[in-house]
């Protein structure tokens, strides 16, 4: 698999769900897939793009297709779940693939899916917060509307390491991250935890640096959806 | 039947290990806003400049006696 077809692929999938989100129909995984050149790299771009895929039906109640849930069987079929993570990246995969599998599983009436471990061992010490931020970051598709469970626990306990982390990504102007870290702050001003930064004035300084990328555009819009701005 | 193509794709190791490092993608290589440090930590440079300044300048200049 070419890891530039699949971000690629990643983005024109992003964009599909944003379209999705603001009313074009739906995402069409089955057509996705069919116009993609790669079969391997499109259904790694389903795996990348993770749990958003679902946003749509998440966030507007729209029902999933057979057609659909079948692409994202078949994604889990062809790049199979690491039984047990070792590496960091295996282990944000295993999250990333266990929030997956539980939306699909959800929105098909499936069996639930059991949780990889314990979440301090993907997120780390928060005492080392810059380095905890970007592992929460490279778990933004867990934070979702209505999300729940043992990372979102972990991330909502820790609202002050979630702030430094996203001033410091924008500080730094690393808008990849600081769009994922807002995310994560929106989600958690929409559970009710104290913030010490602004949840809206955030998602406007971060909206008006982050470019074009659609993937980028998605954690904003789901942030915006989750502060309820326009 | 399958809705997207009639074989499965054949994947490698290699291939889910590059989809994990996609995944947990990494911050951007960009540096740390620098520190500041305390004006102690330059205080032996400054200490030297400061006597080799005094020992190569000029002398103060006297007026001579009438």
């Amino acid at each position: 698999m070419d890891a530039s077809s699949c971000a690629r692929d990643a983005a024109a999938l992003a964009d599909r769900v944003l379209g999705a989100l603001r009313g074009s129909g739906g995402v069409g995984l089955a057509d996705f897939l069919a116009s993609r050149a790669d079969p391997t790299a499109g259904l790694g771009a389903v795996r990348l793009v993770g749990a958003d895929i679902f946003l749509p039906h998440v966030v507007l109640n729209r029902p999933l297709t057979a057609q659909d849930a079948e692409v994202v069987a078949a994604s889990f079929e062809v790049f199979p779940q690491a039984t047990e993570p070792v590496a960091p990246e295996q282990r944000v995969m295993a999250w990333h693939d266990w929030s997956t599998a539980r939306l699909l599983a959800t929105l098909t009436g499936d069996a639930a899916v059991a949780a990889p471990d314990d979440p301090a061992a993907v997120l780390g010490s928060v005492e080392k917060w810059a380095r905890w931020s970007v592992a929460v970051a490279q778990l933004s598709s867990l934070a979702h509307p209505g999300a729940t469970g043992p990372v979102v626990d972990a991330v909502a306990a820790q609202p002050q390491a979630l702030c430094r982390g996203v001033l410091r990504a924008a500080l730094r102007r690393d808008f990849v991250i600081a769009s994922r870290l807002t995310r994560w702050v929106a989600l958690t001003h929409a559970m009710g935890v104290r913030l010490p930064v602004n949840p809206v004035v955030l998602v406007d300084h971060v909206a008006l640096r982050v470019g074009s990328e659609p993937r980028q555009l998605l954690d904003l819009a789901v942030a915006r959806h989750l502060v309820g701005a326009p | 039947m399958s809705v997207y193509t009639p074989v499965r794709p054949v994947t490698t190791p290699a291939d889910l290990a590059q989809l994990s490092k996609l995944v947990a993608e990494p911050e951007s290589t960009l540096a740390d806003p620098p520190l500041s440090t305390p004006n102690a930590a330059g205080g032996g440079v400054g200490a030297l400049l400061l006597g080799l300044g005094l020992l190569l300048s000029p002398p103060t200049p006297k007026e001579p006696r009438r």
